[in-house]
């Protein structure tokens, strides 16, 4: 009862710092528009949310020396993965690109050298997660890029944005299983311990597109055939 | 830019019929506007006319059940199979109504129906690969693989091996002038006769010695009184085979190549023997001087290579099975005609009769033995013995040109298929009057003959018989549709459930059993409820839709499915022959490509809906 209260409190939690931060004076602009939203209650139902599912490619795992290379995302409505929504875009940078992130990535500078200005990218992005709910596969990286971007570009800090995160609840599923797991949790692998297609990885979009089918499996094994609610989901990923 | 980052989408897609008949930068646009689901075991998809989201799903990964409203299954689908065609339809009726249950974890990948229809009223071209009705897709499917013509030569349009022209007269011409413009002006063998601009006639150098030079015929008379009237013509589009059938079939020696009443040309054999060895006229005519069995049997590899030619080259099932059927009666008839040189002159008339398919026109290349003899009623006993072994002779022949010996043992040497005129009658009577399990088999055996020796007229008296006693006895049409439809084509094949078990054709389906038998058995009755005299099986279904026994729809519908079905075992017997297999009728479901896989299932559904039909149509509780 009390972790239920605390859940109900973690989402109210970051509705309210969400509404105090869209309160304060001389907040930018598009911030402002990103939190515009009131987040959606723990009971609604998941398939009246929508949902943006979205992957970084980066040169390493320190926002403070790595640098983002490219974004991809798309939404989720209705419970379907809408690849008409399909964003992907190269960031724009003049110098190199560290040669094992271009190996994994398959990024090569041209590439880059024709991308969009880093500012425009990000501006996009978030007038894109305005009123979604955020979705990864492993939210740390994507979390701590966009809070230092946030820092160092408006002085902020961390946003308080709603994330769920496929890796967590992949876990917290094996743990349910007692099953210790082969602790591979990369994408590749928990979409194949789900029969779920093999994909070309490493590309945002697709990685994004993978990370979107996994939530719709992960979250029919939580519920099953009955409509899952937020609260659901959240439970699963944040009772760790 | 985002269309090219889809690559997992887009491989998929475009490898799945009909997006594989899609250029790329249409497959890019369909796989940008795809939604992606995911259904767990039990949960449904409801299709109801109307519904505003509507969508063709294409399966990922999993399965699904397609159910009527009724609970009944429609079809059962795997991955790269796709549903929800019948929706794409604005027109779509209630009764069409089913729901998608996921039989496991099912990915979907969905197109909505507004992304869809815009992109193909943009580009109509290609919209008949996503008709909603299953018909027109089987066509399609027919339409693809006709397209590819290039490869056999028995399917080169007659307008490009066409080279003469014929004189174009009138038939107002005096048979002098009409011979002088062919022989002095054009040097030409052939006129054309027109009649106020329309084709009345047709004139040969042969016609001219024939029916006036050896009659006597004054040549200061109009041609049109010498003419041959209402002359079989040729369109430029046909295929040189089917100029090479109608030739052979009216023993005509040129055929005027005509669109309406414009002359394009004139399709002579030397046409066709000049620029496309026409294999199969040749073979026809070898075995006709052929002088005993052991060279006929020689000849089996000929035959072989006709099959795998008119096979590779595409050519349509009903007209594979009626080249096949021509060269089988070829060397029938000339087994006979060796066997009356071995044993002396029939002491009386006789009928040799074919039964089955080879009565149909529909053989293909591991087709048996279906025949029987018809003797005259005064016959003696030595008279029996006479024909028991020209029959045993004939058969035993027949078996070494390829062949097959019947399993059933429907053949001429066997006694009870040799038997005087009356005896047949008798049987057909008691077939008719009193069936019964054990003699329904001989009676759908014997339901189609056809005389390919002697007696003509025999055959025709057995058929007047059988068909007034089938409109006096309705009730063998119901025993019939009985035993039709106690079979059902395997809506679930790609989940193995109605495969073959045990033995060396384990988990295979058996093509002939499953689908072309039952089309055939439908043939039947529809052809025999409104006494059509053809036996074959599209003729059937053609006189059943013109009798309006049979819609429209249901007639398009079961005829693309035929030939589907016939194709489909054509290519596969092919297919084992060029692996040095044996060609049969059971197929492993595996080797279907998702081409295959998906015009299978509308045919079975086809199949399924027309026996549902027939059931209701001629069954027992049906008013008839």
């Amino acid at each position: 009862m009390k972790n239920l209260l605390n859940r109900f409190h973690q989402i109210n939690q970051l509705e309210k710092r969400r509404a105090a931060l869209l309160a304060k004076d001389n907040l930018p602009g598009i911030i402002a528009k990103l939190l515009k939203q009131p987040y959606p209650t723990p009971d609604s139902k998941l398939k009246d949310l929508e949902f943006l599912v979205f992957d970084l490619e980066t040169t390493g795992l320190d926002p403070k020396e790595d640098r983002i290379l490219s974004i991809g995302y798309l939404e989720i409505k209705d419970m379907r993965v809408d690849i008409s929504t399909s964003v992907h875009t190269y960031i724009q940078a003049e110098k190199y690109v560290k040669a094992e992130a271009a190996v994994i990535n398959h990024i090569v500078p041209e590439m880059l050298s024709s991308g969009q200005p880093f500012d425009e990218a990000m501006e996009a992005l978030f007038l894109a997660m305005q009123g979604k709910v955020l979705i990864a596969h492993g939210t740390v990286v994507e979390k701590n890029f966009i809070d230092a971007y946030v820092k160092r570009r408006y002085d902020l800090e961390p946003l308080p944005l709603l994330w769920l995160d496929t890796l967590l609840l992949e876990k917290s599923l094996l743990r349910n299983k007692s099953d210790s797991g082969s602790g591979d949790y990369q994408l590749a692998s928990v979409r194949e311990r789900h029969n779920l297609p093999p994909y070309h990885a490493h590309n945002a979009l697709s990685d994004s597109i993978a990370t979107g089918e996994l939530f719709l499996v992960l979250t029919k094994i939580i519920h099953g055939k009955s409509p899952a609610s937020l609260r659901g989901v959240y439970k699963a990923i944040h009772d760790n | 830019m985002v269309q090219s980052l889809l690559p997992n989408i887009l491989e998929f897609i475009s490898q799945i019929d009909p997006f594989d008949k899609l250029p790329p930068d249409l497959q890019k646009h369909i796989a940008s506007s795809v939604n992606i689901a995911y259904l767990v075991r039990g949960e449904k998809i409801g299709f109801q006319p109307g519904d505003p989201k509507r969508y063709l799903h294409i399966i990922r990964t999993g399965a699904m059940e397609q159910r009527m409203q009724n609970g009944v299954l429609r079809a059962k689908l795997g991955s790269q199979d796709l549903f929800g065609f019948t929706f794409l339809d604005d027109h779509a009726n209630n009764e069409e109504s089913y729901d998608a249950i996921a039989a496991e974890s099912t990915l979907l990948y969905q197109i909505p129906h507004e992304a869809l229809k815009k992109l193909l009223e943009e580009h109509p071209e290609y919209a008949e690969h996503f008709a909603s009705q299953a018909q027109i897709r089987i066509q399609n499917a027919l339409n693809v693989v006709w397209s590819d013509n290039d490869k056999g030569i028995f399917v080169k349009k007659v307008s490009e091996i066409a080279t003469s022209s014929p004189a174009i007269v009138n038939a107002e011409m005096s048979i002098r002038e009409v011979a002088h413009e062919m022989r002095n002006v054009l040097r030409v063998n052939t006129a054309v006769v027109k009649k106020k601009g329309r084709i009345v006639g047709l004139m040969t150098d042969r016609d001219m010695t024939r029916r006036v030079v050896a009659e006597g015929i004054s040549t200061d008379r109009p041609i049109s009184d010498v003419m041959t009237k209402s002359p079989l013509t040729i369109g430029p589009n046909e295929l040189v085979l089917k100029a090479a059938s109608i030739m052979m079939q009216n023993n005509v020696r040129s055929l005027p190549v005509v669109s309406g009443n414009t002359v394009h040309g004139l399709l002579t054999p030397y046409d066709m023997v000049q620029k496309n060895r026409v294999q199969s006229l040749f073979l026809i005519d070898t075995i006709k001087h052929t002088n005993s069995a052991e060279a006929l049997a020689e000849l089996t590899q000929q035959r072989q290579a006709i099959f795998e030619a008119l096979v590779e080259g595409k050519v349509s099932s009903d007209i594979i099975g009626q080249v096949m059927a021509m060269i089988y009666d070829a060397f029938n008839r000339r087994l006979i005609q060796l066997a009356i040189e071995k044993f002396g002159t029939p002491p009386c008339k006789f009928s040799w009769i074919v039964a089955g398919s080879h009565a149909r026109n529909e053989i293909h290349i591991a087709s048996d033995q279906d025949n029987a003899l018809i003797i005259e009623d005064s016959a003696s006993e030595d008279d029996v013995k006479y024909f028991k072994l020209l029959a045993d002779y004939v058969c035993k022949s027949l078996a070494e040109c390829g062949f097959t010996l019947c399993t059933g043992n429907f053949m001429a040497s066997n006694p009870q298929w040799l038997q005087k005129l009356s005896v047949w009658k008798k049987y057909y009577r008691d077939w008719i009057t009193s069936p019964d399990q054990d003699t329904l088999l001989n009676a759908s055996v014997f339901l189609e003959t056809r005389s390919i020796y002697g007696e003509a007229n025999y055959n025709e008296q057995l058929h007047q018989h059988l068909h007034k006693l089938i409109a006096q006895n309705r009730n063998f049409l119901s025993i019939l549709v009985k035993d039709a439809i106690s079979v059902h084509p395997p809506l679930g094949i790609f989940n193995s459930l109605v495969l073959e078990k045990g033995g060396a054709n384990s988990n295979t389906l058996n093509i002939k059993r499953y689908a072309i038998t039952l089309v055939v058995d439908l043939a039947r009755i529809y052809g025999i409820s409104v006494g059509c005299t053809s036996t074959n099986t599209e003729e059937r279904f053609r006189y059943a839709n013109k009798k309006g026994v049979l819609s429209e729809d249901a007639f398009k519908n079961i005829t693309g499915t035929y030939r589907l079905i016939c194709q489909l075992r054509f290519t596969h017997q092919y297919e084992a022959m060029k692996k040095g297999e044996k060609p049969i009728n059971n197929i492993d479901p595996s080797l279907f490509g998702s081409f295959e896989r998906a015009h299978l299932k509308d045919a079975f559904r086809i199949i399924a809906n027309l026996q549902d039909a027939a059931k209701i149509k001629f069954g027992e509780a049906g008013a008839f």
